[in-house]
């Protein structure tokens, strides 16, 4: 391991780079270069955490822990394991692609655009990375700001409307969660949460269950499950590409990783009991949003659809309380990031040609732009779970692992997969096959380089992820089997 | 071993090989390069198909592992036994005729290379399929063919018939792909194991644990993965995909939708046969699906017009045959009517091929009698019509037969709905034969076509007239010590006398029938001829039922969405809050009366409190 604070490093980068865009406001030119370098040493030394990192270890890694208020329990510690690493990689990943793009996307007020990004990614670095109940909680909300302003200032034409919808919406599920967490400190007197794993079940049973709920709430409006999923779409429809992307690809993975990191370990007793409730929640996603999707009339609106049901899935393999199942959830949640990500980024290509994200404005682009309809084909047989692409692997291992407790709500949930195929194909029908009928059509340019590249490196890794899924489950083996362990030792 | 690695990788090599460099390879170079690799592929499974036929073959490798689960690990593998072999010569020979076909069929294309190498694509994904020593795999094969089966129904995706068609068959399959999964997952909760050598060896434990009755969950399992079985190999109530899916290009649906791809469902019973022998009442139940299928799509084939919707349809019924000697445990007879089937009716297709070619025209009526003009395609149009009616000593003859006379053993009924299918059979086949080539209307506009397509030809052709002589003779596929003798159990049957001509006779009949009947397009009498006419209404009461009511449902969710769950969730919240504010800021209205009432309450209430708390 090395000796340098590799982590708090990888973190500090792109904050780093945020403040430098704000305090001495550079030309566009070096904001350009400012950004290309600062995400791609994100990448690196979130690479290097995956180089360094030691799959054997049940402990967490990269360990800093310096004391910063006592008094309220705050510590600056931070360390990771497989599925932080995991994650961590998803985001350094994604952020380098979205600020390719969004550097020939964004017209205006470039700098303060990487600003907010770059704020965006550190904090949802550091949320992955917190093992401070009350330092991930700060940057779980920090992280919403950032994106806020990102929505209200360079969405679409609601996007006033969309961005408090988003902020508001997430805060209040995050009241309840505060609540529990002065709850931790007044009965536990730590908020270190591996110290938690060790104490959780010694809480008051009774009070365990309101703590359960209060932390669920909190994280169930984040990934966001039925009946807490309305803000999703909203805010999708309006944020710029980049924000989508990172709002799909990981905002919501911070949901997935609450519930893995502080509700299933912390509260291991009340999670057995409850688990019910989240798996009927989850396969009514599943289907609910499926439906929703097949009508939608609008791009974005029908992948923001398909974003709530797929996560459908992962809360279905995390609450299965199964290995198989949680570690389904995982890898749903890694395979989902890039899936949405490329979707939104192909939306993204189509709308800033044609300038509409009307699904009946569109048709025929496939004759226009041969490279885009590979890549959407791609990614689209990706979304809806093709074998070979890591869709499949995802949402067959939330299936069997749900399958081994709960067969019959594995059987419902199994009907999401044709769904996905029928919104997923007429939206491609409509989109890409047919006559050209919308003049704008006519005159497009098939993808641009840095288009090209995006894509490549996206279709890379869906491949890769679904023909060599073992690699990551690999690394996810210690972090699971503490939470089943946890879980199945009471 | 690297002659199995060089099987299946080089059409994939091909694939990539012509997807990548689409933009910058001229066609015929295209053409040549993946026809030259798919043939070598074909070579080197003829030469491990003649290997097998004096020596056993089984070679099992596990590449590298896939996804572990559990205790159990799903590898990559390559599981070749006598029937991998007997698929691998069937699926390499005729995509090597069909991508050499193709260069002259397609060739006037502008996106030639995309097809090409989405037919070698599919070869691919075929190889993975039958190379599967588990289930993974196996799906993995399956979707894989599924998905380019969508991509080359929709090859001309301008056209709207042909992109909803795709569609419509990639959904159709993906259901049934709930309830082939579904299954999966009850195996792998029963055997831990999604390997077919573990599987078979315990499933014990599935046979004692009944859902209802003294239906098991290994009859149910074998019942999910059969409905996976129906949609991709195109049985009676899942076959609405495949007439559909004639509108691809014409030597894609000679590869796919009726060679190769619609016999995975056969396969994957073969390769599960034991898992299957041990569930009786499915066997019986897929021999019945089988044989109505059977009937009930020949009957429709013989009252279309469309030449190619004529073939399609007899495909479910040849296929329903296959099914038929699944149920009935005589899968060596499956396999043997698979790989016969699988040359005459590719033949079939392209001579149909070499029709619409030279005419431009796809109905019985409008082609006219091209006779004079299309004297080689005549010729094997009368081959492989031959070899599908079931005469002898053509293909069909030896394979249909030897499955009938096992239903024979089995059941009457059986046997007769499958002679009165093989009379439909000979119906519409001399129906295409004399519509095309013995009408009074002569065509002069057509013209034979080249000789690229029609040398490849040659190859089917003479599979056409031989595979079923090879078959009983060479390979003694009705022995207990033949080809398949180690694989499958196979009951051998003294030759009942009269019974066994049955087929062959009602074949001729039928064809006999038809020449004097048969009509281009006939306005039917009877009650039941005017249903076959529209197909027995299938695609109207599925989209009644399913169509309409997913569209229903999705709109109704799309509008509960946005009015119910968003008006009771946040924006009630915002309401809430909007009105407590307004309550509270209805307390600052600047009358000097109205604070003063306020003081004197608080002050009320707060000695009074105050008072009760001391005393």
């Amino acid at each position: 391991m090395l000796d340098f604070p590799i982590l708090s490093i990888t973190i500090l980068i792109p904050f780093l780079a945020a403040i430098y865009i704000l305090a001495f406001a550079p030309s566009q030119k070096y904001v350009q270069v400012i950004s290309l370098s600062a995400s791609t040493l994100t990448l690196a030394f979130a690479l290097l955490l995956l180089k360094n990192f030691d799959v054997e270890s049940y402990d967490f890694q990269f360990v800093e822990q310096y004391t910063l208020i006592s008094r309220i329990g705050l510590d600056f510690f931070l360390g990771i394991d497989g599925i932080s690493l995991l994650l961590i990689n998803l985001m350094a990943f994604l952020g380098l692609l979205c600020v390719i793009y969004a550097l020939s996307e964004i017209k205006q007020r470039v700098a303060e655009f990487m600003f907010f990004f770059f704020l965006l990614q550190s904090f949802i670095i550091a949320s992955f990375a917190a093992l401070n109940l009350l330092l991930f909680y700060i940057f779980f909300e920090m992280a919403l700001v950032p994106m806020y302003m990102i929505i209200g200032l360079w969405g679409g034409a609601n996007r006033i409307y969309a961005s408090y919808k988003f902020f508001l919406y997430t805060l209040a599920g995050s009241v309840l969660f505060a609540l529990c967490i002065m709850y931790f400190y007044k009965n536990a007197s730590t908020l270190s949460i591996p110290e938690l794993y060790s104490i959780g079940y010694e809480l008051d049973p009774r009070h365990q269950k309101w703590l359960w709920w209060g932390v669920f709430i909190a994280f169930a409006i984040k990934i966001p499950m039925f009946p807490f999923h309305t803000w999703l779409p909203d805010a999708h429809v309006q944020a710029p590409t980049t924000a989508s992307a990172i709002l799909a690809g990981v905002l919501l993975k911070l949901g997935g990783y609450g519930f893995l990191r502080i509700l299933l370990p912390i509260l291991p007793q009340a999670s057995k009991d409850l688990a019910i409730y989240p798996l009927i929640m989850s396969s009514v996603a599943i289907i609910y949003a499926s439906f929703a999707a097949i009508s939608q009339k609008d791009m974005k609106k029908t992948i923001a659809y398909s974003s709530i049901a797929h996560m459908g899935f992962v809360t279905g393999g995390i609450f299965s309380l199964s290995y198989v199942g949680i570690n389904g959830g995982i890898f749903q949640m890694l395979s989902h990031g890039l899936i949405s990500a490329a979707l939104f980024f192909t939306v993204g290509s189509l709308y800033a040609r044609v300038h509409t994200k009307q699904i009946d404005s569109y048709g025929g682009v496939a004759a226009k732009m041969p490279a885009l309809a590979s890549f959407f084909m791609i990614f689209m047989l990706s979304s809806i779970g093709l074998p070979g692409t890591s869709g499949f692997i995802g949402e067959f291992l939330c299936l069997n692992g749900l399958f081994e407790q709960h067969y019959f709500i594995s059987a419902i949930s199994a009907f999401g997969i044709v769904l996905s195929a029928v919104y997923m194909l007429s939206l491609y029908k409509k989109v890409m096959f047919g006559e050209i009928s919308n003049q704008v059509i006519a005159t497009i340019a098939d993808l641009s380089l840095q288009e090209r590249f995006i894509f490549t490196l996206l279709t890379v890794a869906i491949v890769l992820l679904g023909i060599f899924p073992n690699y990551v489950n690999k690394l996810l083996k210690p972090s699971i089997e503490i939470i089943t362990g946890a879980i199945y030792v009471i | 071993m690297i002659k199995l690695l060089a099987i299946i990788f080089l059409p994939l090599l091909s694939a990539i090989f012509c997807a990548s460099l689409k933009n910058i390879l001229s066609k015929r170079f295209v053409g040549i390069a993946a026809s030259l690799l798919i043939s070598a592929a074909a070579l080197l499974a003829l030469d491990l198909f003649i290997g097998s036929l004096s020596q056993r073959y089984f070679v099992h490798i596990k590449l590298f592992s896939w996804l572990q689960i559990g205790a159990s690990d799903v590898s990559w593998s390559i599981y070749a036994d006598h029937l991998t072999l007997v698929m691998y010569l069937v699926v390499c020979c005729v995509s090597a005729v069909v991508h050499i076909y193709s260069i002259g069929y397609m060739f006037d294309d502008p996106r030639f290379n995309l097809f090409i190498s989405y037919i070698s694509l599919f070869t691919f994904f075929m190889l993975m399929l039958v190379s599967a020593d588990n289930l993974l795999q196996l799906f993995f094969g399956w979707e894989g063919v599924g998905l380019c089966s969508y991509l080359l129904i929709g090859f001309w995706y301008t056209k709207d018939s042909a992109s909803s068609a795709a569609q419509k068959a990639f959904i159709v399959n993906r259901g049934a792909d709930v309830a082939f999964l579904i299954g999966i997952l009850i195996i792998y909760k029963g055997c831990a194991s999604f390997d077919f050598a573990i599987i078979a060896g315990s499933i014990a434990g599935l046979q004692n644990i009944f859902v209802a009755g003294s239906f098991s969950l290994l009859d149910l399992s074998c019942l999910l993965l059969f409905i996976g079985c129906m949609a991709k190999s195109a049985q009676i109530g899942l076959h609405v995909w495949l007439p559909d899916a004639m509108s691809g290009p014409t030597p894609a649906s000679a590869l796919i939708h009726a060679a190769t791809m619609v016999t995975a469902g056969v396969f994957l019973i073969l390769r599960m046969h034991l898992v299957f022998e041990s569930s009786l009442v499915i066997s019986r139940f897929i021999a019945c699906i089988g044989s109505v299928t059977c009937l009930v799509c020949a009957l429709i084939a013989l009252t279309q017009s469309d030449i190619k919707k004529i073939i399609a349809y007899s495909t479910c019924s040849q296929l329903g045959y296959m099914f038929i000697a699944c149920g009935i445990n005589a899968y060596h007879a499956a396999i043997f009517h698979l790989a016969t089937h699988a040359f005459y009716k590719a033949a079939l297709f392209l001579c149909a091929g070499n029709v619409i070619h030279g005419t431009g025209q796809q109905e019985l009526s409008s082609i006219g009698n091209v006779r004079g003009k299309m004297k080689i395609t005549f010729v094997f149009f009368l081959v492989a019509s031959a070899a599908i009616v079931g005469i002898v000593p053509f293909a069909g003859f030896y394979s249909k037969d030897l499955i009938l006379e096992y239903a024979h053993e089995i059941s009457s009924l059986l046997f007769l709905l499958g002679v009165l299918a093989a009379f439909y059979t000979g119906f519409y086949s001399i129906k295409i034969l004399k519509n095309i080539f013995m009408s009074a209307k002569v065509n002069d506009h057509a013209h034979e076509a080249s000789l690229v397509m029609l040398l490849p030809m040659l190859l089917l052709i003479f599979a056409s007239i031989t595979s079923g002589y090879f078959g009983v003779h060479f390979m003694h596929l009705d022995k207990l010590d033949g080809y398949f003798g180690h694989l499958f159990t196979i009951k051998v049957i003294a030759k009942p006398g009269l019974s066994s001509f049955m087929p062959l006779l009602s074949g001729l009949f039928g064809a006999l029938f038809g020449y004097i009947y048969a009509a281009g397009t006939g306005d039917y009498k009877s009650a039941i001829l005017k249903a076959a006419v529209s197909k027995f209404y299938f695609d109207e009461i599925y989209n009644t039922l399913i169509v309409k009511s997913i569209e229903n449902i999705a709109i109704i969710i799309a509008l509960f969405d946005k009015y119910v769950i968003d008006k009771l969730g946040p924006s009630s919240a915002v309401l809430i809050l909007d009105n407590l504010s307004k309550m509270l800021s209805r307390c600052h209205n600047g009358y000097i009366f109205s604070y003063s009432l306020w003081i004197l309450l608080s002050l009320f209430v707060l000695t009074t409190y105050l008072v009760i708390n001391i005393f």
